[in-house]
């Protein structure tokens, strides 16, 4: 592998980013966001930055491109990039070092990319922008492809953003922020939105860009990817560093209160937590509350002309839920477990197969047996900001759930089902748009249990969440099963997470079932190869230094 | 709650124009310093301190036609616009909603694009020539031709904006709850859909002062002496060569200033409501952020 950056006079012990005292404040002053941020990165090392949302650990890398957004100012310190104060000089200076010295990979690589012109094309300008010749450039434009691990950089350079995979889209960003060579690259988020094989593969990647040379500051909430690719790390709280050292010592033995909490809010799969007891609560003895049996779902063109292309969501799954049980369906994006959950509360009818919920066939749902299934069957949507009407105060959307089923539902009501979710009662006098993430979905939650649904299914609900909202609704979600006669469907690509509340556990690969196993089994040692390499690629915090494999069996066989 | 009051210059100075307008369009044949139907004894005068926009060939004072045309002019747009904003709505909604809804709603979205389609292709003026032909010249008949022309515009933003929020996840959610269509759509789909058609009112108030003005102008529009910029427009026509040229131009420039009016206060009404904060649109800033060619983008 030829070397990937070919590091500068300056000798390797000199950081390539060094940030002191740096304070940004928003609105003329009137409020601080970072609080005096001093930390450094040396050449080849990874730097993690962990904090919940709204830590400022986004600002302060962004403060290293020298790119802080409308109305956000610097009030004090100091952010030295390969020595160079950055945010003193001039734009034409700031656009020089950008992409030569410091580049910045995003968590979504779409934004970052022009959408009409080719993955190559932008590599290629980006190259000449600081003044590479053409044929250089052109040959470089391969070499960084390459260097970024795509396979065929021929063929990725001439395709557009939108046809690349999510991680592959996410290695060409990486191919481009490092097109000019830079020493120190500013990573945000880069694999939140990725599926946990995937991100593996890509802090692979990084860690051997470090390894060459590469200094490289992580931005990250998630405390088990730190663990696996970082050096060091500086934990983030209210703008503030609050801890900072290296990753083993920080993650064995934290210091700082905030530290511990986020250490313990991060799910993982190693410890020995304690499992559920196999179907705990489930009435083996009733008829299940979810059957499926050979349901296949396909989407294309079946018009005049026909011969579109045909997408098999879902072929052939068969299995049963029983009453009262825990059900958590794993995959990574694209294994059709989106399409299920779907099929699942009736908003689609299976092209084959027969589904049948909460005694239920989805194929003969009409309205009249809609608005009573209906009653019966609920779904908690990923994104609360997208399922809640933002024009309704929170009380209001609360009250219309209640009113589906009872006309006269009153005020006590609302308050009840707000305790019952631990929401502040003192917030349901505002619009969702000004609730925080985690108490929008608490609200999204909260209408979904309005009406005492026998059935819950819940579609990635804390993914939009940092670590400690995640816990917290988790939390919830375990109440609601504990003292409830609740069937519950999680779906979810974080096997640590449903890890100490499932029953069973589903596995959904390319539209197909790979295997459904009692938890205890499975996360023992699962009978599939594919959920192996699953469980492989959780990262997980207590495995300090260890990246997570990546070794994706070619479509296995059907086992269980 | 936001201010109401415009932050650009562009939208201040089109909000208070159409203020102005409006205004006019009230109290304008009381003001008007002559009678805007009956001849005063100056017969083609130029603009001068009795008749500050002059008077045309049989006498009649122009700037009293032209305030007191506010009202004829405001009137018909604010009927015609008014009536295409509703069934704008009632059309957009059948045709953006039916992926929402059942089967024979679906026929119906079908009916209403194609009628849409046909609506859009015919060419306004002839159509309006041809249905003073048919009725007779009158303010029927201009108000029908304003109908004909906008509400096919908010139709297509209603269903567009629809559509997107279909999409979004908000009627799935609503499904889920086991609200029903007609609920759902007009308690969360529409409220979260009308901001462009809304937007949208102001722009189309111009054009249908500016169609009303032409239908005048060729002689299909409301019946004279009925005070009307587009016939005093067209009178004045004849008289341009001779050198009595404000006969037209004056008429005309207040139409034209109060459509750009008009114009800017659409597009405030559009910037206020984007920034009011409804529709959850995140501020993607950072999109544009990225490595070292952000300051290319052709």
């Amino acid at each position: 592998m030829t070397e990937f950056h070919s590091p500068r006079s300056e000798d390797l012990s000199r950081p390539v980013l060094k940030i002191e005292d740096l304070r940004l404040t928003a609105s003329q002053g009137t409020r601080e966001l970072v609080k005096g941020v001093s930390l450094s990165v040396a050449p080849g090392r990874v730097l993690g930055l962990v904090g919940e949302s709204g830590s400022g650990k986004s600002l302060t890398g962004l403060s290293c491109l020298g790119m802080l957004p409308q109305g956000i100012e610097r009030s004090g310190g100091e952010v030295l990039v390969a020595g160079q104060p950055i945010l003193d000089l001039a734009p034409s200076e700031q656009r020089r070092l950008r992409g030569s010295v410091v580049s910045m990979v995003l968590q979504d690589p779409l934004s970052g990319f022009h959408p009409m012109l080719t993955v190559g094309k932008q590599i290629f300008h980006s190259l000449q922008d600081h003044g590479v010749e053409k044929e250089s450039a052109r040959a470089r434009v391969l070499e960084v492809l390459g260097q970024a691990r795509l396979p065929e950089p021929e063929k990725v350079s001439n395709q557009f953003p939108h046809q690349l995979s999510g991680g592959m889209r996410q290695r060409a960003m990486i191919a481009l922020a490092l097109a000019n060579r830079p020493s120190l690259l500013i990573a945000d988020e880069p694999t939140t939105a990725l599926d946990p094989t995937v991100q593996a593969g890509v802090l692979r990647l990084l860690r051997q860009l470090a390894d060459d040379g590469l200094g490289v500051l992580f931005v990250t909430h998630n405390l088990g990817v730190v663990a696996g690719l970082c050096d060091e790390v500086s934990v983030m709280e209210h703008g503030l560093i609050v801890e900072s050292g290296d990753v083993a010592q920080v993650l064995e033995n934290p210091q700082h209160p905030y530290s511990i909490e986020l250490l313990n809010a991060s799910p993982r799969l190693s410890s020995p937590h304690i499992l559920r007891p196999p179907l705990n609560g489930a009435r083996t003895n009733e008829p299940p509350a979810i059957s499926v049996e050979g349901a296949s779902q396909r989407y294309g063109s079946r018009g005049i002309f026909g011969g579109g292309a045909v997408v098999n969501a879902l072929s052939d799954i068969s299995f049963e839920i029983p009453r009262g049980s825990t059900t958590s369906i794993v995959g990574e994006s694209g294994s059709g477990k989106s399409t299920l959950t779907r099929l699942l509360v009736g908003l689609e009818k299976p092209t084959a197969g027969r589904v049948t919920v909460a005694g239920h066939d989805m194929a003969t749902l009409n309205p009249a047996s809609e608005r009573e299934f209906r009653l019966k069957v609920q779904l908690v949507f990923q994104d609360a900001s997208r399922s809640l009407d933002p024009r309704y105060t929170a009380e209001e959307l609360l009250l219309e759930a209640l009113c589906v089923a009872d006309q006269k539902a009153s005020q006590s009501a609302v308050l009840q089902l707000c305790d019952r979710v631990h929401l502040p009662r003192t917030i349901l006098g505002q619009r969702t748009t000004h609730l925080s993430g985690g108490q929008r979905q608490r609200v999204a939650i909260a209408r979904a249990l309005a009406r005492n649904p026998e059935i819950l299914v819940a579609d990635e609900p804390v993914s939009a969440l940092d670590v400690t909202n995640q816990q917290r609704i988790m939390g919830l979600f375990r109440e609601l099963v504990e003292d409830n006669s609740l069937t519950l469907i999680m779906v979810s690509h974080d096997l640590a997470l449903v890890r100490d509340m499932t029953d069973t556990v589903i596995t959904m690969y390319k539209g197909r079932l790979m295997e459904a196993t009692p938890a205890e089994e499975f996360y023992r040692r699962p009978r599939n190869p594919y959920s192996q390499a699953l469980l492989d690629a959780m990262p997980d915090p207590s495995r300090i230094g260890e990246l997570p494999t990546v070794t994706v069996p070619a479509l296995p066989g059907r086992v269980g | 709650m936001k201010s109401l009051i415009p932050t650009t210059l562009a939208g201040k100075v089109g909000v208070a124009g159409s203020f102005i307008c409006v205004v006019l369009a009230v109290i304008g044949p009381w003001v008007a310093p002559y009678d805007p139907e009956k001849p005063t004894v100056d017969v083609l005068q130029a603009p001068g301190f009795a008749h500050p926009f002059g008077t045309d060939a049989s006498g009649l004072d122009i700037f009293s036609v032209v305030i007191a045309a506010f009202r004829t002019d405001l009137s018909i747009a604010l009927l015609g616009v008014g009536a295409s904003f509703v069934l704008g709505l009632v059309l957009g909604s059948i045709s953006g909603f039916s992926a929402a809804g059942g089967r024979i709603w679906g026929v119906l979205a079908r009916i209403v694009d194609a009628a849409l389609d046909v609506f859009q292709s015919i060419p306004v003026t002839v159509f309006a020539l041809a249905l003073a032909a048919i009725f007779g010249r009158g303010t029927g008949a201009v108000i029908t031709a304003v109908i004909f022309v906008t509400t096919p515009v908010f139709a297509r933003l209603i269903r567009s904006s629809l559509n997107s929020v279909v999409r979004g996840g908000l009627v799935a959610s609503c499904r889920i709850l086991g609200l029903g269509t007609m609920r759902t759509l007009t308690r969360h789909a529409l409220p979260n859909s009308v901001d462009s058609a809304v937007a949208n009112i102001s722009v189309s108030l111009g054009v249908s002062v500016l169609l009303t003005a032409a239908l005048s102008f060729l002689g299909a529009g409301v019946r004279p002496p009925t005070p009307e910029w587009g016939y005093v427009i067209s009178m004045g026509a004849n008289y341009v060569a001779t050198g009595q040229w404000w006969i037209s131009l004056m008429p005309g420039l207040v139409l034209c200033l109060s459509v750009v009016a008009f114009a800017l206060t659409g597009e405030a009404v559009r910037e206020w409501l984007a920034g009011a904060g409804l529709t959850a649109a995140a501020a993607s800033e950072e999109a544009a952020l990225s490595t070292g060619q952000t300051e290319r983008t052709p």
